[in-house]
């Protein structure tokens, strides 16, 4: 303890005092632990008594701190404790020596001298002096306890002789003691009354002290209050002052009931409580009335403030008194924060820091810390940062032969609280001005200083990075550029000195605080997380990407819907295992000097991951760059990136990613899938290569390789496309699609052999294989040709799309539905060959099955063309072999030929189900039946000099209402029998039959369409054709018939028929012809229509053979449209 | 007259209102403050007088906390004394909204009366507050205003 006890408090005044100290060799380490075993037994209690004594340590001592010793009994050395260590018995004499040593300076005042010998292994006690104790044994608590409370009982002893010798001291034999300052002063007026009085109450105050010190606080302050009396009477002011500060001392000590719990007790030996008794106190002095002083009542809490006040202000008046003055003030500091009086506290503990006293370097320090420590403990944590700063301060100060920089530094730590400044950066709270940076920036500075003073770079190093993280917008440029300077010649240093780590074990325990991590240098910003390449990004297949599942609710939008939200968070970019991954940062440098990062690589847990480390060197406050981080997945699942590590000024740091580090905060926590590996193809392909068109990140559809071809239209080539594995993983499966950006067309354009790919597979690591696309030049049609007429269409001109083939593949043992895909784009350009126009369908009389095409064949090319088509035939399509092919014709280039080609007629094919006939409408059915003519005509051509060859089309064909008519087969159908026996037109060419004999004819009508007809006119009508071009069908009187020639029927629904009879009888012989046909009145005009019933008289007589419309002469059918069909060739009949 | 007058930001709760009930104590220490206006006579002193403002806040918060707690009526907002030094004395003031002025003058001037104090810390106040007014002010920022800065040479140079 230094002359001035800054940690003193009331308690301690009835503390008894004991030096602990070391002899001979024992090591620092085990001495502090026999110190700290000691140090626990705080209190001794006397036996059979309520009587405790208080008991102090101490390690240290200085002679000038007993200068006080006979104002203050505590203030004495009472006991010393030597702590040897001795293997033999006979080296505890030499330990002699030093025990004498140690003891000398206090001899006066020592009550009594232990030495305490660790380890000695003879247990000869006879040998060894009394003073000495030998502790045995590995657990030497028990014994440690038994010798110090004998010890204590010994000091205890002396301590009640002296109390009850005192009381029982004569007033006579009393003699004047005197404080330290005073002895020069009082002399020789020992014989007034004064004088007299003021022994008295000085005899009382140091009586009062030994009874404190004895354990017996009641009567030490009734010896104190008596004191009071005494010296206050004598004007004896710092007597006076001493004997109040002991009443509040003996007062609080009777206060304070609760016994600290963590206080080891110590039981003194049974003798010593034999003598203790209680004396009755003597007179002394008439002059106070000592009596109403027995017993008396503690000081309540105000009188004790009251009283100590009063005391500390008799202590200002009295010279040379700053030491006691000192301590009392801080002992009623410490009494107001027990009271939980803190301002009072505080300016009591202001007082004590400006009582003029001189003190050594080390005092002062003491002083500040403790100054720190008690108006920490009242709350004050400024103050406390304050003076523990200015503690560190003077533990450096010049007047120091040493400077204590260590000591200082811990201290500078220490202070940091009370400045708010948190070198655990998860302390400190985001975004909110935090502190006092002017102050803060000094003490960081000193901070640096300091460490820098102890040589330890590393420490100046994070002290720096700090600095400038924390308080980085308080700092002016200028402050920044000799900080760098700073951090890099410290690193420098830190280099040289070796590994850190190594350091970390040497050093004091001041490294384990948090490493800041280098947010700001650099500013990271625009964190992303990159898919891969598009050729290597693994796509899932898209038979299993699941429909969105219905929302639920009735409601189609709805704001509290959030399933929105969760969609898009699980959308993680996936990267596929074993292959680079990559992360794009922008980096800035705020800082006004270079920032050099040696290294920057990814964080990532949750799967094996390997970074590859990233170089940077930014000039200073420039920004953004934009860097990419890269690294490797090794194995499979979540990919969480945490973060990243940079190495600047060769500091290490790891920082963590937050939300503000993101371009897209929504990605918070960044994720990545990592997928198992797969392979990789690369396509090539023996058409022509045009470009190589960089692969375009932004658009998925862009391929890395481009072919182009040019093509007639209609002509189609085979091209090869070789998949080669470059990849470790076999390929397993391979599933190919093709689109276009241009239209939808590209289906058309490009197709592959499915058989073919399947056989190709798998496909090995480093393998490669063929595949063949069939590229078609189809004819450029605008769509829906039918309704809209497309002006812009132009068939001449040239057209091309750009078809986008995808390889997706994958091996089979990817499980989770992901595979790769690789794009090769074609440019398909297709250029107008044969091109069909001016199209014509006509009947054919002479054959009701046959129909004749007509169209124009242009060339567009400038080459001559060699043309030829076949049909195949209608009626039975699938049947291939009945395939005729007409001859070759030959077109000039941009020339054209009108080709005619026999087509058979056709019906659509009915309807199973009778009631659904008006499912076609009528464009419907013309498109079927366009189709139909379109996969009947095959047209060929080549050209010969381009060595060219392929097929055209005659899909811009347009059915108009008589085309339709042409080529449809006739809806009506007459089975017509003679004479009962059925009558085939195309076979039989005539019947015979004698003259005047009947013939009877049987006509079905039948309606083969599938659209109702009617109603209809059935007509008969025998004629004779005399080959002169006009049939005379005047036959008046060469025959005649029964039953009617002509019918009206109604309404003919789709397969139903009616028959009708008749018969003729011929009347001359010669050749007779019968036709029969059968007229659609369109409208059910019938009631004023004109009959020919049984009139014998045939209408119609100009009908035209070849024509199958006919327009009726009468006015009044004039509006209806007639269609009438023939049954042709017409009957013939020889009659002979 | 004054050598040194400061304005110290708001405390700023950011553990949220429910801590403030069990945790109060801790919360005093917890609480931010901040500086928005340091003006000193000379400059170069002005470290100095950082560590002095910034010491007084610990007695500014233990006269405020110990004011609220003792009594519901509305609150004094002239703190006083805060506390003496060698040299100077260090008044404190709060606002109804946690805003602090501290205001240093020189121990050595006895002309300065209690009342003096008071009326210079509310013609202080008034600035606060017609500064505060200016739309363009966020609270917690850092004081600019040249009427404001005048206003406060004004009380550093009276004598």
């Amino acid at each position: 303890m230094l002359r001035v006890d800054f940690g003193q408090s009331l308690v301690d005044h009835s503390g008894v005092l004991i030096l602990v100290q070391p002899v001979g060799y024992i090591g620092d380490k085990r001495f502090k632990a026999i110190y700290d075993e000691i140090s626990t037994y705080r209190r001794a209690q006397v036996p059979n008594t309520t009587r405790t004594l208080n008991l102090r340590y101490s390690k240290r001592v200085t002679p000038q701190f007993i200068e006080w010793g006979n104002f203050h009994f505590h203030k004495r050395v009472l006991g010393l404790i030597c702590v040897g260590r001795c293997s033999e018995i006979s080296e505890v004499g030499k330990l002699e020596r030093s025990i004498n040593e140690i003891k000398n300076p206090f001899s006066a005042i020592l009550l009594n001298t232990r030495c305490f010998v660790f380890d000695c292994k003879s247990s000869d006690e006879a040998k060894i002096r009394k003073d000495v104790a030998l502790i045995r044994g590995e657990d030497h608590t028990e014994d440690l306890q038994s010798n110090l409370a004998e010890f204590v009982a010994s000091l205890f002893n002396v301590l009640e002789s002296k109390r009850l010798s005192k009381l029982s001291e004569k007033i006579d034999k009393i003699t004047l003691i005197q404080a330290p300052v005073e002895h020069e002063v009082f002399g020789g007026e020992n014989d007034n009354r004064t004088s007299k009085r003021r022994s008295i109450g000085r005899s009382k105050k140091y009586t009062g002290d030994l009874c404190m010190l004895a354990g017996v606080p009641q009567d030490a302050l009734s010896q104190y209050l008596i004191a009071g009396e005494h010296l206050r009477a004598a004007s004896d002011v710092l007597w006076l002052a001493g004997a109040l500060e002991g009443q509040c001392a003996a007062s609080v000590v009777l206060n304070t009931t609760e016994i600290e719990k963590d206080v080891k007790s110590l039981i003194l030996p049974t003798e010593c409580a034999a003598n203790s008794v209680n004396l009755t106190i003597n007179g002394l002095g008439n002059d106070v009335d000592e009596t109403k002083f027995i017993k008396p009542k503690p000081l309540s809490e105000e009188e004790i403030v009251e009283r100590l006040s009063e005391a500390l202000r008799l202590y200002n008046k009295v010279k040379g008194a700053a030491v006691i003055e000192t301590e009392a003030n801080l002992k009623f500091t410490r009494l107001l924060i027990t009271c939980k009086r803190r301002v009072e506290a505080s300016i009591a503990l202001q007082n004590s820091l400006s009582v003029n006293v001189s003190l050594t370097e080390q005092e002062k320090i003491q002083r500040y810390s403790t100054a720190a420590v008690l108006y920490d403990d009242m709350g004050f944590r400024r103050k406390a940062g304050f003076f523990t700063r200015v503690a560190a301060m003077q533990c450096v100060s010049q007047h120091l032969p040493h400077p204590l920089w260590l000591l200082s530094y811990k201290f500078l730590m220490s202070a940091l609280e009370g400045y708010r400044i948190y070198l655990d950066q998860k302390d400190v709270p985001k975004d909110l001005p935090n502190g006092w940076p002017a102050l803060q920036i000094r003490l960081l500075n000193e901070l640096i200083y300091t460490a820098r003073r102890l040589g330890d770079p590393l420490l100046a190093v994070r002290h720096v990075t700090f600095l400038l993280h924390t308080v980085h917008d308080h700092l002016s440029d200028e402050e920044k550029k000799e900080l760098s300077v700073l951090l890099e010649n410290s690193t420098k240093q830190c280099a040289g000195t070796g590994s850190p780590k190594e350091k970390d074990n040497n050093k004091m325990d001041t490294l384990d605080m948090a490493t800041i991590p280098f947010t700001r240098m650099p500013l990271v910003r625009s964190f992303k997380v990159h898919p891969l390449a598009p050729h290597l990004k693994p796509v899932v297949k898209k038979s299993l990407v699941d429909s969105d599942t219905a929302p639920a609710g009735p409601f189609i939008f709805s704001s509290l819907r959030r399933n929105v939200k969760q969609a898009k968070k699980t959308k993680n970019t996936t990267w596929v295992c074993g292959d680079l991954g990559q992360v794009s940062l922008d980096v800035y440098n705020t800082f006004p000097f270079e920032l050099k990062v040696s290294k920057m690589i990814l964080c990532a847990e949750g799967v094996e991951f390997e970074p590859f480390p990233t170089c940077l060197s930014l000039p200073p406050k420039t920004g953004p760059y934009t860097v990419m981080l890269l690294g490797i997945p090794h194995s499979v699942g979540q990919l969480r990136i945490t973060g990243y590590t940079v190495t600047v000024f060769g500091v290490e740091s790891t920082c963590k990613l937050t939300k503000e580090n993101l371009e897209n905060q929504e990605d918070f926590p960044v994720i990545v899938d990592v997928v198992p590996p797969m392979p990789l193809l690369q396509v090539s392909t023996a058409l022509p290569k045009v470009r190589c068109q960089p692969p375009d990140p932004d658009a998925p559809q862009s391929a890395p390789l481009v072919t182009a071809v040019t093509l007639y239209a209609g002509q189609s080539i085979k091209g090869t496309v070789t998949l080669e594995n470059i990849g470790k993983l076999p390929v397993e499966s391979l599933d190919i699609t093709v689109s276009s950006k241009d239209g939808e067309r590209a289906n058309e354009l490009f197709s592959f052999d499915d058989k073919e790919i399947t056989s190709k597979l798998p496909v090995l690591p480093g393998e490669s294989t063929d595949i063949t696309v069939t590229i078609t030049g189809a004819h450029h049609f605008p769509q829906g040709t039918e309704s809209s007429e497309n002006l812009s269409y132009d068939p001449e001109a040239t057209w091309g799309l750009t078809g986008a083939i995808q390889f997706r593949y994958s091996t089979a043992a990817c499980s989770n539905n992901v595979c790769r895909k690789a794009t090769m784009a074609i440019d398909v350009t297709v250029v107008p060959s044969l091109l069909c126009e001016n199209y014509q369908i006509i009947e054919l009389p002479s054959d009701r099955s046959h129909c004749l095409l007509m169209f124009d064949a242009v060339n567009k090319t400038s080459n001559d063309m060699e043309f030829s088509f076949s049909v195949q035939n209608g009626n039975e399509p699938n049947i291939e072999d009945e395939v005729f092919t007409d001859a070759v014709m030959n077109i000039q280039g941009n020339d054209k030929n009108r080709v005619t080609i026999n087509l058979p007629r056709f019906a659509l094919p009915v309807a199973d189900n009778h009631s659904e006939q008006d499912n076609y409408s009528d464009s419907q059915r013309r498109a079927e039946y366009k189709k139909l003519v379109f996969d009947l005509v095959k047209l060929h051509w080549n050209l010969p000099a381009c060595r060219a060859a392929g097929s055209g089309y005659v899909d811009n064909l347009k059915l108009d209402a008589d085309m339709m008519q042409a080529l449809k087969p006739d809806p009506i159908t007459f089975g017509v029998k003679i004479n009962g026996e059925v009558y085939d037109n195309t076979a039989s060419s005539e019947i015979k039959i004698s003259l005047c004999t009947i013939v009877d004819v049987n006509v079905e009508v039948s309606n083969q369409s599938d659209e109702p007809h009617g109603p209809l006119l059935l007509t008969i009508e025998p004629y004779q054709d005399q080959a002169s071009g006009c049939p005379v069908t005047e036959l008046d009187g060469k025959v005649t018939w029964t039953g009617t020639l002509q019918l009206d029927t109604p309404k003919l629904l789709p397969g139903k028929s009616f028959c009708h009879s008749c018969s003729l009888v011929f009347l001359y012989a010669g050749q007779f012809m019968v036709s029969i046909s059968c007229t659609e009145t369109a409208s059910e005009q019938t009631g004023t229509s004109h009959k020919n019933t049984a009139s014998g008289v045939l209408p119609g007589k100009d009908r035209g053979s070849d024509s199958k419309m006919t327009i009726p002469k009468e006015e009044n059918l004039r509006n209806c449209v007639k269609k009438s069909w023939t049954f042709s060739p017409p009957i013939k009949i020889n009659v002979v | 007259m004054a050598v040194c007058v400061a304005v110290i930001g708001k405390e700023v709760n950011f553990l949220g209102y429910l801590a403030v009930f069990f945790l109060f104590d801790e919360i005093l220490f917890l609480l931010q403050n901040y500086p928005l206006y340091l003006r000193t006579v000379s400059p170069e002193e002005e470290l100095k007088f950082h560590y002095t403002v910034h010491t007084s806040l610990d007695v500014v918060e233990e006269k405020v906390s110990s004011l609220t707690k003792s009594s519901n009526d509305p609150r004094e907002l002239y703190l006083g004394l805060l506390y003496p030094t060698e040299d100077y004395k260090v008044y404190g003031y709060v606002t109804n909204s946690k805003i602090k002025f501290v205001v240093v003058v020189e121990s050595a001037n006895t002309a300065l009366r209690d009342n003096e104090i008071r009326t210079m810390f509310r013609k202080l106040h008034v600035a606060y507050t017609d500064m505060f007014c200016n739309p363009f002010y966020n609270p917690g920022e850092n004081i600019t205003s040249r009427n404001f800065e005048r206003t406060v040479f004004e009380m550093m140079k009276k004598d």
